[in-house]
């Protein structure tokens, strides 16, 4: 039991996910066929880059998961390359979950130890801190902290710019350019 | 993968025009930094009210905020920023070199714990409960234990083996190709971060730490010198000292102090306890596995005794709740914790 995920969705196949999911009659269809003919493979895949078969198995679901999500015919013409283009994806979130958890931990150690969260909260803690790193994923690590230092932390403008040892019309830009990418994922210059 | 229950917005993201996503930060900046907030909070409604793309916007940010804000209670929000903003490499980067790393090999390199790239470059490495045995063109025996690289450098004067991370038992060998060219046999050296060792025939490891690095000798003895030291120290068999880097910069060799045999245990793929206290017993079994294995101070102190096998973690785990009042919650697949039964 011990290496199952809590996210890992314990169930047998991807028929049984389409019907707890709302979802149209054809794109459960789809997805059942697309299920049943790649699922083999794609695990296969998946052990060759993870080592471990069990992880394998996890993943290969949250790939399937994510198509279930996404609420969207999928064209398939090659459904290969494409079922390995979102595996590939669900392999960089794993990894990075990975990193941000022992992140996590680490900072937690450093905190006195009457600080302690239960592990729902910790849980949910670790769920919005993934959603925002990826929200703020590809931008330089002075704008990620510049916006940080503002919207989670509350500092000032003044404060923003000593601590980061820029002038205060940068700081502002780089709130700009942080809370756009942030909120609507766009990029600007 | 968090969800979202404000239901209300019907307008995907990427479906905002850029020039309003903008006015919308910038709104919500000028209202954040207002010495007289609810001045430009009229302004927004009213801007908010112009159009419905507007409003659209708006709850975009409102719904990212959200979250945000539950990363920002309670003394919590230097954690999430600390954790954000940490050096890493970037999804981009990753998914550019998972591309390339595809076509080369299918080694299961995500496992790698801190710095997964600081390893191609490496001659050698091993990722997360892997290890490695090697044998050099000189006979020596190489083996690199779980998370570990070295690169290796033999030139016509010297053996040179690189550690760059985790932990090298090496069983030197005799050179021949020194002695017959050159009437000596070329020196073989390990270098560290913090220094080197100089083996004189001899069974030994060296494992590298963040800021300090372990020589232990199990045959023969070795010549432990720190890049900046002038004098070096000689590690006898039976033996093993660190050399350590102060966050000053001050450098010392720490006091000598006893090995045995099966502390290199891991290069059998065994793990020898014996009275061995749980918290550092399971330092050294999370070494071998990928994610962190945390234990709680009530429990830390019992002792463990036995050999166990390095290749089986969660068996080994397993076990020991069988053996000792403790039970192992699953927080995540990478983040066990092991907790007094009773608790």
């Amino acid at each position: 039991m011990l290496a199952q995920s809590l996210l890992a969705p314990e169930l047998s196949s991807i028929a049984k996910l389409a019907t707890t999911t709302k979802l149209a009659p054809d794109l459960r269809e789809q997805l059942s066929q697309l299920y049943s003919s790649n699922q083999a493979w794609l695990k296969g895949w998946l052990n060759t880059k993870l080592g471990c078969s069990y992880r394998a198995a996890d993943l290969m679901h949250d790939t399937f998961m994510r198509l279930l999500t996404r609420e969207e015919l999928i064209q398939v013409k090659e459904p290969k390359a494409f079922l390995t283009t979102v595996a590939k994806r669900v392999l960089i979130d794993h990894w990075r979950r990975e990193q941000i958890e022992q992140a996590y931990q680490a900072a937690l150690m450093q905190m006195p130890e009457l600080y302690a969260p239960a592990p729902e909260e910790q849980y949910l803690f670790l769920e919005s801190l993934l959603a925002i790193d990826k929200l703020l994923d590809g931008l330089p690590v002075v704008v990620k902290r510049a916006f940080l230092y503002f919207q989670l932390e509350g500092l000032k403008q003044h404060d923003i710019a000593e601590k980061l040892n820029i002038s205060l019309s940068t700081v502002k830009r780089y709130l700009v350019q942080a809370g756009v990418q942030c909120y609507f994922a766009k990029q600007i210059d | 993968m968090a969800m979202t229950n404000t239901a209300a917005i019907t307008t995907n993201k990427a479906d905002i025009p850029d020039a309003v996503a903008r006015t919308a930060v910038e709104w919500l900046l000028a209202w954040q930094m207002a010495d007289e907030p609810s001045h430009i909070w009229l302004q927004i409604c009213q801007w908010r009210q112009a159009n419905c793309i507007h409003e659209q916007a708006w709850q975009h940010i409102e719904n990212i905020n959200s979250q945000l804000a539950c990363l920002a209670q309670s003394g919590t929000s230097h954690i999430a920023h600390q954790t954000i903003s940490s050096p890493h490499t970037s999804r981009r980067q990753a998914l550019k070199v998972l591309s390339v790393f595809i076509v080369v090999s299918g080694s299961s390199w995500l496992l790698a714990r801190q710095q997964p790239w600081q390893h191609w470059t490496t001659d050698h490495y091993t990722g997360i409960g892997q290890q490695l045995r090697l044998t050099l063109e000189d006979g020596s025996e190489v083996f690199l234990n779980s998370s570990s690289a070295i690169n290796i450098q033999f030139t016509a004067t010297q053996r040179r083996i690189v550690l760059v991370k985790g932990e090298v038992y090496i069983n030197s060998g005799k050179d021949n190709f020194g002695q017959s060219q050159f009437n000596n046999a070329r020196p073989l050296v390990v270098e560290f971060a913090q220094g080197q060792a100089k083996p004189i025939g001899t069974r030994f490891a060296v494992r590298q730490f963040n800021n300090h690095c372990k020589v232990s000798v199990y045959q023969g003895k070795v010549q432990l010198q720190g890049s900046n030291v002038s004098h070096t120290v000689i590690v006898n068999a039976g033996k093993q000292r660190t050399f350590n880097v102060d966050n000053d910069g001050a450098e010392h060799y720490g006091a000598s102090q006893s090995v045995s045999e099966s502390e290199a245990a891991w290069t059998q793929g065994m793990i020898v306890a014996s009275d061995m206290r749980l918290q550092d017993f399971l330092n050294e079994l999370s070494r071998h596995k990928s994610g962190i294995i945390q234990c709680a101070p009530k429990v830390a102190d019992l002792k463990v005794s036995g050999t166990y096998p390095l290749k089986q973690v969660d068996k080994v785990l397993q076990s020991l709740t069988a053996a000792l009042p403790i039970k192992i919650s699953t927080f995540s697949r990478y983040w066990l914790r092991v907790l007094p039964t009773n608790d």
